[in-house]
């Protein structure tokens, strides 16, 4: 088995050190069972149910970070969560993890069956620290026909844990995806995910904001995968590095011979705050078919002091005119975060960061 | 609005009857196929190199035989070092007079233009046969104002052989992938220029490479030296027959460009379809230096071409625009990588590719900006135009950026003409059709107007559009 994870659907030089991510944030070889399988026990909104089992033809669903990162998974979930959609819109469904003394290790497989013009949201938070502390997640989803589904992702995990978080979709004829990510945690963090368009007309929306500082890892790998006719995608990440961090993000948008009148597009703005982060970006266009439009476009750099003039001299203090203009940056992401506590819970970490940032630097 | 479906913009095939003549197989000496110490002894001996050289390609060699092939880009399996002839000496030692080359062989670069452009239009001229240079020639007034324009091999052993031992693949070691390496070991032919300081050279150098043997390799060294404030345009150009075995080139360039210098470096890259073409071309850019990359690439079978720029010194300045057509049979992977080592470096990389009849393009970069380039900028911008479903278009680049007083941006796009745009043009009282092809001559412009077109005898060949309708 491949035990690269992350890895660029097109390998590039191997001196970028871009290609897979590297194995020594790999988690570490150890016994990971912590006993039963634990299953969703929260309370469902109305129009969705659990599953016993999850159907074969979801399980196979792969995902962004790799079959390594799926087997990892599934080989011994120990919290579960199989969603059936049948119906319209209720209530989000809201799961919590969360690392502590006694639960170090959690590795959570999550499944969302969406039928034909269903409508599910789910917000997935995960919280907490532990040393040496892992929190894997897969997320296998199956949008049939019409079907819409959301799923947020926020992880604000401490220090000393690792967070490795999957994605897999397959986006049925006129479905739509839309995966919404706030990674701020953990010293490791990694996230993959892997939407593939097969049915005409399918949609996906990706929007990702992340803030590294200190000494934190982050890897990313998204790919959009178009196979069906008039399909769309648009993946937008905004982020920030501080301290002696270091992430790369590699972003593709693949048009498969046959996806003809499919449009995809992606953007990546980074803001550099520290001379010791390291940042790397990797957006590929693969295209094998004639009749579409394809675009990515990222732009790294500082503040623009134009920017920063500009708010002073309205009064505003210098750390309070930075604050605003990483808000800025976050808040497309954020707007789409719900509920209002969770996204507050976000920009009161985001401002702790940057006052720590201030304060050592 | 009319269904553009239907009908598609045809880019014809280049015309390749002048490249395809092949000249009778007659060397002087040739090697046998294969690469082994024998082989590289063999060839320094024909040279009568100095010592420290034979010396170098047989470390070359061993570096050669332990680096393996890449991972990634074009497969490689099929090429056959152990069917390569890496020298093929021509009947010709090397002139300085058309009328002293051998008739055949001047009949071939009378074809192509190369004596005609000379005459009209260029401060001189190396050609290359094979694995010789049989031409070099520098006009009298430019040679007065101190410019160097020889082949790389009589220098080695004249009063710039210590420059030459200096800077030989040190811009590009052996080490550095496989077939660097190679090229160490069995290298031959090429030019070296050296331009003194100050001096502008307003018409343009220009070597051209023919390769004529079957299954035989083309390695070339070209060194240039551009001291500070001066200016010089180099322009570079290659063809050979089509066979049915492989062709290998590897060669190899490195630019020296001092500072407040610039450099230019244009090349028009028509090998023909069973050319392995595995070039590796390297820039040294000092404090307030300039260097432009102007590249076209039309041909071989498989092509891995990156030149890359390194701005060591501050305000250096890199600018590259390149083209790629891949037709039936290539996959031609291009781009460009550039390394900012100095503070206020800026770079532009601009490249455009068309892929038909089942061509794969694909561009790859590279944008490094260390921590102590403060203040520098680099902006990338890749457009990709396939004309039919059976092609492909790749585009992979990477940024890697351990600054936060920099500013990168990167922007790439494939896809059809804009129907806003048509509308615009149409608005403006063109037809459809006026409309389509101001719009896709626009997109092959750039590349074309960097070129000095009397002097790049083959672009005017290469590119030629012919619209109709809508570009799917």
């Amino acid at each position: 088995m491949n035990t690269q994870i992350n890895r660029l659907p097109v390998p590039t030089w191997n001196r970028t050190g871009v290609n897979w991510l590297d194995k020594k944030a790999l988690p570490p070889d150890r016994e990971y069972s912590q006993g039963d399988h634990l299953p969703y026990d929260g309370v469902l909104p109305h129009g969705i149910s659990l599953m016993d089992r999850i159907p074969e033809e979801i399980a196979a669903i792969p995902s962004g970070m790799g079959e390594w990162m799926d087997e990892f998974i599934l080989s011994r979930a120990d919290k579960t969560c199989y969603l059936l959609a049948e119906g319209p819109a209720g209530e989000p469904v809201i799961i919590t993890q969360t690392l502590d003394l006694t639960h170090p290790v959690i590795r959570a497989h999550y499944a969302i069956n969406a039928k034909p013009g269903s409508n599910i949201t789910v917000i997935q938070i995960n919280r907490g620290d532990a040393k040496d502390g892992v929190l894997g997640s897969l997320t296998q989803i199956d949008a049939q026909e019409n079907s819409v589904v959301r799923l947020i992702s926020v992880q604000l995990l401490g220090r000393n844990s690792q967070s490795f978080d999957s994605v897999g979709a397959r986006i049925g004829k006129g479905a739509r995806v839309e995966l919404v990510r706030a990674v701020l945690g953990g010293k490791t963090a990694a996230c993959g995910s892997l939407a593939h368009l097969e049915g005409q007309g399918g949609g996906y929306q990706q929007d990702t904001a992340y803030f590294t500082d200190k000494e934190q890892i982050y890897d990313f790998n998204d790919i959009a995968r178009h196979a069906g006719r008039e399909t769309e995608s648009e993946m937008h990440t905004a982020g920030v590095l501080a301290g002696s961090s270091s992430k790369i993000l590699r972003g593709t948008i693949d048009f498969k011979a046959g996806c003809a009148h499919s449009v995809g597009h992606e953007n990546e703005t980074v803001l550099l705050l520290s001379p010791s982060a390291r940042n790397r970006t990797v957006p590929l266009i693969l295209c094998g078919e004639e009749a579409v439009e394809g675009q990515h476009a990222a732009s790294l750099g500082q503040f623009d002091e134009k920017h920063l003039y500009y708010l002073c001299s309205r009064g505003l203090s210098l750390m309070e005119a930075k604050r605003m203009l990483v808000e800025a940056r976050f808040m497309p992401v954020l707007h789409k975060i719900t509920p209002d506590d969770l996204r507050m819970e976000i920009l009161n970490v985001i401002e702790r960061r940057l006052d720590e940032h201030e304060t050592d630097s | 609005m009319k269904d553009f479906k239907q009908e598609k913009t045809r880019v014809d095939q280049a015309d390749r009857t002048i490249y395809d003549v092949k000249d009778r197989l007659d060397p002087a000496f040739l090697t046998d196929s294969g690469i082994t110490a024998e082989i590289v002894n063999q060839i320094s001996k024909e040279k009568n190199e100095p010592e420290w050289m034979r010396l170098f390609r047989l470390k070359s060699l061993n570096t050669y035989k332990e680096i393996p092939l890449p991972s990634w880009g074009p497969s490689l399996d099929e090429l056959n070092m152990d069917q390569i002839v890496t020298y093929v000496r021509p009947k010709s030692t090397m002139k300085a007079k058309w009328s002293d080359v051998p008739d055949d062989i001047k009949q071939t670069f009378e074809r192509l233009g190369i004596p005609k452009a000379e005459q009209k239009s260029l401060a001189g001229v190396g050609a290359q046969y094979d694995s010789e240079v049989v031409y070099h020639n520098v006009r009298a007034e430019v040679a007065s104002k101190g410019v160097v324009y020889t082949d790389i091999e009589s220098a080695l052993t004249g009063p710039y052989s210590e420059m030459i031992r200096k800077h030989f693949m040190k811009l590009v070691p052996p080490s550095d992938h496989k077939f660097a390496a190679l090229h160490g070991a069995v290298w031959s032919g090429g030019s070296f220029v050296y331009v003194p300081a100050g001096v502008t050279v307003d018409i343009p150098l220009q070597s051209y490479f023919r390769l004529n043997a079957p299954g035989a390799g083309q390695f070339e060294h070209t060194l240039i030296i551009v001291e500070e404030g001066a200016y010089l345009h180099f322009i570079e150009g290659c063809s050979a027959p089509r066979y049915y075995v492989a062709n290998l080139h590897a060669g190899c360039v490195e630019l020296y460009v001092g500072k407040n210098a610039r450099l230019r470096y244009s090349t028009i890259e028509n090998w023909s379809k069973n050319m392995y073409n595995l070039n590796t071309k390297r820039a040294s850019v000092e404090e307030g230096g300039t260097v432009e990359w102007i590249s076209g690439s039309f041909g071989s079978h498989i092509s891995y071409l990156y030149p890359m720029s390194i701005l060591k010194g501050k305000k250096a300045r890199m600018e590259f625009t390149g083209i790629t057509f891949a037709g039936e049979g290539q996959n031609l992977d291009t781009g460009a990588k550039v390394l900012h080592a100095a503070p206020d470096t800026t770079s532009h990389i601009s490249t455009k590719s068309i892929s038909r009849d089942g061509g794969n393009s694909t561009f790859r970069s590279l944008v490094t900006v260390t921590e102590n380039a403060k203040g520098s900028k680099s902006a990338v911008s890749c457009e990709s135009l396939m004309l039919d479903s059976i092609s492909r278009s790749d585009t992979i680049p990477v940024m890697d950026i351990s600054c936060n007083q920099a500013d990168i941006g990167h922007e790439a796009k494939i896809g059809r003409i804009s129907e806003s745009a048509i509308f615009y043009l149409m608005s403006r009282g063109l037809s459809e059709d006026d409309a389509r092809a101001l719009i896709v001559g626009g997109f092959a412009e750039p590349i074309a107007k960097e070129l000095p077109l009397e002097y790049a005898v083959e672009m005017n060949n290469l590119i030629h559009l012919e619209m109709k309708g809508s570009i799917g």
